[in-house]
């Protein structure tokens, strides 16, 4: 089911780390094949991501104010005592 | 550690201004998620974590990651701030808490949650900020370093002084953990899942 992975959490570890970039060269290759093997491991592929690209796109950043960052850079510039 | 009243020299600004300085929203971003959205508290912490930074420049190898090292004294100032709020509690037990998961972690099963991208296209940021506040502060911390910062598993790892498997393991939880939120969330808001 989960092709050369021992568990289904095991392979889900794989997937992430091979959608993060996280992968050497032959592990990525390594995945693929057992991607490529598995009609049922490549559309689990495809969901995921398809969630991850929604990830990042949908988490709203939080800003932060000018006026904080102004007043880091400030106390910098007085570069000293009171940091 | 530098001593407060010890100036800065001119080449530790330029570090500090060059290096450290470009952090701040992320150090934000990454308190945000700490406390819950709470503004106020999380200007308090970036700007005490980025004073103590600047304080310990010394210790700060220029070329080296900032932000991992910024991120690390922002979780350690924010475990000081809640110790002190909440006496019971050791700095073991909030380390523990917020960043170090529970002792289920290796054990427990991840099956995979499939959410319908008809289902998910239909979300809006604001759905995905509230599932993502539904989770432990574990996982909503690691889901911001890794989705929003675009931190590496090295990185991630550094900041929360776990092992990198922790890191790889707790992200896929996570990431699941937040699908099923999010599912939750949009059938109270009445989205269907078009698949049928």
């Amino acid at each position: 089911m989960y092709g050369h992975f021992p568990s289904e959490s095991a392979f889900n570890q794989q997937l992430n780390a091979f959608l993060d970039n996280e992968l050497s060269t032959s592990e990525e290759q390594e995945f693929l094949d057992s991607l490529q093997q598995s009609p049922a491991l490549m559309d689990r592929f495809n969901k995921e991501k398809s969630f991850h690209d929604f990830l990042r796109s949908k988490i709203q950043r939080k800003t932060v104010s000018p006026a904080i960052v102004q007043n880091i850079k400030s106390k910098i510039q007085l570069n000293n005592k009171k940091l | 550690m530098q001593r407060e009243d010890t100036p800065l020299t001119p080449e530790q600004t330029a570090l500090i201004e060059n290096e450290l300085v470009q952090h701040i929203g992320s150090m934000y971003n990454f308190a945000m998620s700490l406390t819950r959205y709470d503004e106020a508290e999380s200007n308090d912490l970036v700007q005490d974590a980025f004073f103590k930074a600047c304080r310990s420049i010394s210790q700060y190898k220029e070329g080296t990651n900032a932000k991992a090292w910024l991120f690390t004294i922002l979780k350690n100032g924010f475990i000081n701030r809640y110790r002190q709020k909440s006496r019971s509690m050791t700095t073991e037990d909030i380390d523990k808490y917020f960043f170090k998961g529970t002792s289920e972690e290796k054990s427990a099963p991840q099956p995979f949650v499939d959410l319908g991208e008809d289902f998910f296209a239909q979300m809006l940021g604001d759905e995905v900020t509230n599932a993502l506040n539904q989770l432990s502060p574990d996982f909503r911390s690691i889901i911001i370093m890794c989705d929003q910062e675009g931190m590496s598993y090295d990185d991630i790892a550094s900041v929360l002084n776990v092992p990198i498997g922790t890191v790889r393991s707790r992200i896929s939880r996570a990431r699941n953990q937040l699908k099923t939120h999010l599912s939750e969330y949009g059938s109270q808001l009445g989205y269907v899942d078009r698949r049928g």
